[in-house]
């Protein structure tokens, strides 16, 4: 777990080895959450920069739950919603998201329908 | 006159905390007088608070301190004097910034200057190696400012070490329990050698342990009697981490967790501090606040053990009460009384004075804790401490991690569910994790590896030690042992666990019948008889002393390795001031903390 130190340097490019050297490690240590946080750290992180494209805007370094945010206060809920089954988000968090994202949006109308 | 003034908070107890203050004092102050004409100090920033405790700026000033200056990096004001003091703690850090300020004088200087450096408590090898190796060392003359105990109350004193816990328990650097080890080798030369010791957990057995070898390398100087603390209790923090998480609420207390206390000040805002007679009143309200509390200040003395809930009407009935001695003033009066009352004057006029600061800060208090948050708060940490839902995932946690409330705040009550759950649930812990980190991002799982190390975090394993506990030493009250008039949600219904073990101790000799409560805490549990070198043993002094032990206060010095809350002292306090009660206590501690500050220390940096 000494990789964990790698990981702290999360600069681009050098982060996805770190995090793929410290789920290596998990692994090893038989530590399958440690192995899974790290696994699906690396996939955020990669979709984050292709978000990154499209956008225009910084998303690498966010967390998961900030990245989902971001992504409904741009309206997107079709890529929020798969983000929240691919990383298996609960329920009760994704929809307080919603309800936070559409208040913060003031649309009143969209938060009625849910 | 002024030393003697401002250290009278200190003298009131059994054992005299004055005499600390003034040892150190003396120390500095030779010191300093080792260095002839005016002089320079540079403080380590951490240093200058608990210092200031020793000796305030005004009398540095009487002895030729000029200017003072803290070490931190960056350029340094041309100095123009003969002397110039680094006062360090020996960290490693700090020599850089030594070295670069002497380096970077040196260059633009030309007028002939000395350099000091004091290093408090006391030097490291390994810092004078390092100042060689930056080519500064032979410009340094070194010094020891050997004050490792700071005076806070007649029964407070702190070691005030930074980050003690995390560098024992996480980074495997025993420093501190040398300097805790030292600490009490300078309570016995002052006050004499402790003849009872009781401990408990690792780190009191280490502490204990190294005394026990410090102590056969030199030997205690002669003249040392029996002290008159009677019992010391040594307590490892990890012993019982419960009453760190639970919120305080007494009033100083709650100061501390909602302003911070730091080395007896707080700071709050400024706006409801404006008086009518204020001169500039748009100055104040935007001003930060800086104030001081201790028990030299009478009104804050009673109040700062009271519960919360008490303080208001407290508050009240000391209005009225000056109020009344105000308009005394009013009526006719001989010219006798009427000089009587004016002798008084200044002292009710104080008094006003520091009623109305209190009422402000009472009112700053009150705030927060008539939210709903709050509200919310308290009750889900009294379930756990109830042991009520403490093996599920907590709905209110869930929420307060999908709204994404200050990270520190969930950890704290994931932390409690955890100590009083004696564990959480594989499931549970494994499913706050992952919430934890897709919310706050994969620098938490850093800091969770670091909780779960020191064990706050942990899975649950067979026993329900906290479960264990709860019932036999009756650390929660039921809403019917509480006073009727005190129900309340604020009304505190915990009581910490290390208080009742001192109680245990104050009140029977020694751990005797609560062995199977010492077998539920972790680390190994201390009984040590510490006599005293033979030939100053006199036989019938301690059989004398034993037959009037029943009658005559006894003073038992509690000290925290790792910390301990402003609720645990107040909780103390009030065991000794019960009738019944014919004990002191007085409390060392490595440093004082609430929850909050517990957990930044133990987190990894952003």
């Amino acid at each position: 777990t000494h990789i964990r130190d790698a990981l702290d340097h999360t600069n681009p490019g050098s982060a996805e080895a770190s995090l793929i050297s410290a789920r290596e490690c998990y692994k090893k240590g038989k530590n399958d959450l440690g192995a899974s946080i790290c696994e699906e750290a690396r996939k955020l992180i990669k979709q984050q920069s292709s978000l990154q494209e499209t956008y225009g805007e910084s998303f690498v370094g966010l967390s998961l739950h900030d990245t989902v945010k971001k992504l409904l206060d741009h309206g997107e809920v079709k890529l929020a919603d798969k983000l929240r089954s691919e990383y298996r988000m609960p329920d009760r968090r994704y929809w307080w998201l919603r309800i936070i994202a559409l208040a913060d949006k003031q649309d009143w109308t969209e938060l009625e329908k849910l | 006159m002024k030393e003697t003034k401002m250290s009278t908070h200190l003298s009131g107890g059994r054992l005299n905390v004055a005499i600390l203050q003034e040892t150190m004092r003396k120390e500095l102050l030779n010191l300093l007088q080792l260095c002839e004409g005016k002089k320079v100090t540079i403080w380590d920033e951490w240093l200058a608070g608990p210092v200031g405790l020793v000796a305030q700026y005004s009398l540095l000033k009487e002895h030729e301190v000029v200017d003072m200056f803290p070490l931190r990096p960056g350029s340094l004001p041309t100095i123009s004097v003969k002397h110039i003091i680094f006062i360090a703690r020996p960290k490693l850090e700090l020599m850089d910034l030594v070295a670069d300020y002497i380096h970077s004088l040196r260059t633009k200087q030309t007028s002939p200057v000395e350099f000091h450096l004091f290093f408090v408590p006391r030097k490291s090898e390994l810092c004078e190696k390092h100042l060689k190796n930056r080519g500064v060392l032979s410009n340094l003359s070194i010094q020891e400012f050997k004050c490792d105990i700071f005076p806070f109350e007649s029964d407070v004193m702190s070691l005030e070490l930074q980050n003690d816990f995390r560098e024992n328990y996480l980074e495997g650097d025993p420093t501190c329990l040398y300097n805790a080890a030292q600490a009490l080798r300078t309570i016995q030369q002052l006050y004499g050698i402790i003849p009872r010791v009781y401990g408990k957990g690792n780190a009191a057995k280490q502490v204990w342990d190294l005394l026990c070898r410090l102590n056969k390398e030199e030997q205690v100087p002669r003249g040392a009697t029996t002290s008159c603390i009677d019992q010391l209790l040594l307590l490892d923090r990890a012993i019982d981490f419960t009453s760190v998480m639970s919120t305080q609420l007494t009033y100083e207390g709650l100061i501390d967790e909602l302003y911070g206390i730091k080395n007896s000040t707080a700071t709050f805002p400024g706006h409801k501090f404006v008086s009518p007679d204020d001169a500039s009143p748009e100055v104040t309200a935007t001003e930060r606040k800086r104030i001081i509390l201790n028990s030299s200040e009478e009104l804050f003395a009673e109040l700062r053990d009271c519960n919360f809930t008490t303080v208001g009407p407290a508050l009240s009935k000391k209005a009225r009460v000056i109020k009344t001695q105000l308009d005394e003033r009013h009526n006719d009066k001989s010219v006798q009384e009427i000089k009587q009352f004016v002798s008084r004057l200044p002292q009710m006029l104080a008094n006003k004075q520091s009623l109305a600061t209190h009422m402000a800060i009472a009112e700053y208090i009150k705030e927060t804790t008539d939210t709903f948050d709050f509200h919310d708060t308290i009750q889900c940490e009294e379930d756990f401490l109830n042991c009520i839902d403490n093996d599920k995932a907590c709905p209110f946690i869930e929420d307060l991690i999908a709204t994404k409330q200050p990270l520190n705040k969930v950890l704290r009550l994931i932390c409690l569910q955890c100590v009083t759950g004696s564990g959480l649930k594989p499931k549970v812990l494994e499913y706050y994790k992952r919430e934890l980190v897709q919310v706050y991002g994969l620098n938490t799982w850093l800091s969770l590896c670091n909780l779960e190390r020191c064990l706050l975090l942990r899975p649950q394993t067979g026993i329900r030690q906290y479960a264990v506990l709860r019932k036999t030493l009756h650390l929660t009250m039921d809403d019917s042992d509480a006073n009727a008039k005190e129900k309340s949600y604020l009304s505190c219904k915990y009581v910490p666990l290390t208080v009742r073990l001192s109680e245990h101790i104050a009140k029977n000799k020694g751990w005797a019948g609560i062995s199977d409560v010492l077998s539920n805490l972790p680390g190994p549990s201390l009984e040590e008889l510490q006599s005293l070198q033979p030939r100053m043993t006199r036989r019938n002094s301690i059989s004398s002393e034993n037959s009037s032990s029943l009658e005559t206060p006894r003073v038992v010095l509690v000290f925290f390795i790792g910390g301990c809350t402003y609720h645990e002292i107040s909780a103390l306090r009030s065991l000794s001031q019960q009738e019944d009660s014919n004990v002191e206590f007085v409390i060392l501690t490595t440093k004082l903390i609430n929850g909050n500050t517990f957990l930044e220390a133990l987190m990894e940096a952003e």
